[in-house]
């Protein structure tokens, strides 16, 4: 006979360590939700997966188009590449933000009826990301051999960029979510700061073209230093800056801090959805 | 609590804050849905739980399923628990039935595999046939159901917690819904609590009864003794009622030894009196049994004459009802079909003797007519 499996509810809130272990006790879900979405995602679609490809294509054309005409400088590195090296990390950030928060809502039929860690959306919706990620890497290589590009051997530092990527990305879906359970209004103004956010981000054009004295923006904004980096594993002419280090360790702790936050609320979800 | 509890909840309370938009922010407002709520249920128990609209049911049942939390109190449950407060909550629109048979499955805790063997079974008691692998937005509400319940009654779980889950299925569904119910029942190892307000239909599957009043709880042994209890609340029983635009008043008596006891053997006799009848009037009598369902019903063929004081002997043959209690209504219909009905006017008690009765004890049905059913051509299947 399997061992009965006995649950206590209580007021009380979990410590980090039994969310932490909720959430693993429920990992199969994060697959289930991920499989769901990438199934359904272009259902009633001619071209189906292909939207994976497509989409990013579409977004490359735009920004070549913009970027060859005003001219901007990307270190010599053909701006096309230049523009899906980032567009592939900024992308995956934004899509972990915006999925991750509407996650509760669209699922909030089934928050309301049955019992699950509510982390598990947000992390489902990454692993649908990372699909995407994957699939505009593809993109890349053709790209990059089209340009006569060496790919870097630096790529074998791949997983540690998605991690960093990530990271920053459930940072900000955790804490953003768990403000705005109760209160929606930081929602609002959550598709100005992402537009705000890639003005001061390297993804299509080079932090060069600031003066020195706003360097300092590039320096501390974890999201140019995950871009930077996407870079730094592709092409052998970017090196390595120590402060990336210093954020890795950042991103880690915010999205720890963001995952006790966000367990310490959950609780809410149910009732005020 | 006992290592065969399978629910223990003690002091238990649920406020909810509420988002009151028309009031300035610094007004806050708490709703107290439970309030200190305790019971144990024994595992194999088939419990129902009760109440009107708001008071406190799903709250209930939403805080045993863990999707929400108490305010204050604890619950503690021992064993893997279906929460099937909204059949098919788990379904994706747009993937097909045989999919949805998997999300579903593993949203409520079983793995891949341990669904696999079952799919067929499944697909079977839903009756979906081919449409399995269409997308379930197309799916009728019906189809949508069975298949929803049929994934749920065949996952191997310890509690079962069913909210107000018939509401879409047809005749067949809710009949294959009660017999899944009695076997659950019958099992002796499965837990059972179901919210409904059809709870009657449930009768004979469930056990205790759970009645919770403005988030209070108060606890009957059976649901007959909750339907008695409802039913005093509603009834004067006093014999004498205004009957509206037929009569001035009417009373009711019941003319045996020591009403309301009466014994099965005995007739039933009824003297009613109607003063100040307004216009002619054909009299009917109506027996309910405890679940408030009808007996019988019957008119007495002739029209009383309008501005008169009228009356009559009504008697009720021997041996016919079940053990229990029922209720009179009066029914009174015009030349044009116009009713009134006064409602439980009189009740009595019917105490049958069990002697010489082999096969149960108890039996339901809320009729016992002394009859003789001819049982011939008797094959008993001996090889």
């Amino acid at each position: 006979m399997p061992p009965v499996q006995t649950t206590i509810y209580t007021s009380s809130h979990d410590s980090l360590k039994d969310s932490i272990l909720k959430s693993w006790k429920y990992r199969s879900l994060i697959w289930v939700f991920a499989k769901r979405d990438l199934r359904v995602k272009y259902a009633q679609t001619y071209l189906g997966i292909g939207w994976s490809i497509f989409k990013p294509l579409l977004a490359l054309g735009i920004y070549v188009v913009f970027g060859h005409l005003l001219n901007w400088s990307t270190n010599d590195i053909p701006y096309a590449v230049y523009v899906l090296s980032g567009l592939i990390g900024w992308n995956l950030f934004t899509y972990i933000i915006v999925n991750g928060l509407s996650a509760t809502y669209e699922s909030s039929e089934l928050i309301k009826k049955i019992y699950f860690p509510k982390s598990i959306l947000p992390l489902s919706k990454t692993l649908v990301g990372l699909f995407e990620t994957l699939v505009s890497m593809l993109l890349l290589i053709p790209l990059m051999v089209y340009y006569d590009i060496q790919l870097s051997i630096k790529i074998v530092f791949l997983p540690l960029i998605l991690l960093f990527n990530i990271a920053f990305g459930l940072a900000v879906t955790f804490i953003v979510a768990s403000i705005s359970i109760t209160k929606r209004d930081l929602l609002q103004v959550l598709p100005y700061l992402l537009n705000m956010a890639i003005w001061l981000t390297p993804v299509f054009l080079s932090s060069t073209i600031f003066p020195e004295r706003f360097q300092f923006i590039f320096e501390f904004n974890p999201i140019a230093n995950v871009i930077e980096m996407w870079r730094w594993v592709f092409f052998d002419e970017v090196e390595f800056k120590f402060v990336w280090a210093i954020n890795i360790f950042i991103c880690l702790v915010l999205m720890l801090l963001g995952f006790y936050l966000y367990s310490y609320r959950e609780n809410k979800f149910a009732d005020s959805i | 609590m006992t290592k065969h509890t399978a629910i223990s909840v003690s002091s238990l309370s649920k406020n909810y804050s509420l988002l009151r938009q028309d009031k300035p922010k610094q007004e806050k407002d708490d709703f107290t849905a439970l309030s200190n709520v305790s019971f144990e249920i024994v595992k194999g128990e088939s419990v129902a739980i009760v109440g009107f609209n708001g008071s406190g049911k799903s709250t209930l049942l939403k805080i045993l399923a863990g999707v929400t939390k108490p305010s204050s109190g604890s619950v503690t449950i021992t064993g893997k628990v279906a929460s099937i407060l909204d059949i098919g909550a788990g379904f994706h629109p747009e993937l097909s039935g045989r999919e949805n048979i998997f999300l579903n499955g593993q949203l409520l805790g079983f793995t891949k595999k341990s669904i696999t063997p079952k799919l067929e079974e499944i697909v079977d008691f839903s009756g979906i046939g081919n449409f399995i692998n269409e997308p379930v937005k197309k799916y009728s509400n019906g189809m949508f159901l069975r298949l929803a319940f049929s994934i749920v009654i065949h996952l191997d779980f310890d509690i079962y917690l069913f909210d107000e889950v018939l509401g879409a299925g047809d005749t067949e569904f809710q009949q294959k819904f009660q017999q899944k119910l009695l076997n659950l029942q019958r099992s002796k190892s499965k837990t059972v609590i179901i919210v409904s307000h059809q709870i009657r239909d449930f009768k004979q599957a469930i056990g205790r009864c759970l009645y919770l009043q403005s988030g209070g709880l108060t606890t009957f042994d059976n649901l007959e003794s909750y339907f008695l209890t409802l039913n005093q609340t509603s009834a004067l029983a006093d014999g004498i009622r205004k009957a509206g635009d037929f009569a001035d008043e009417v009373t009711a008596t019941i003319l045996n030894l020591n009403p309301p006891e009466i014994m099965w053997q005995s007739e039933i006799a009824i003297q009613i009196s109607i003063q100040g009848v307004k216009k002619p009037t054909k009299l009917g009598i109506s027996v309910k049994d405890v679940y408030q369902q009808t007996v019988f019903e019957s008119y007495f063929n002739k029209y009383l004459a309008a501005h008169s004081n009228a009356g009559c002997t009504i008697t009720i043959p021997s041996k016919f009802f079940n053990n229990g209690q029922y209720y009179l209504d009066l029914l009174f219909s015009d030349l044009i079909d116009q009713v009134e009905i006064v409602r439980e006017i009189l009740n009595f008690k019917v105490n049958y003797s069990y002697q010489n009765w082999e096969v149960s004890k108890q039996s339901w049905g809320n009729t016992k007519p002394d009859i003789e059913l001819v049982w011939e051509n008797i094959n008993l299947g001996n090889v």
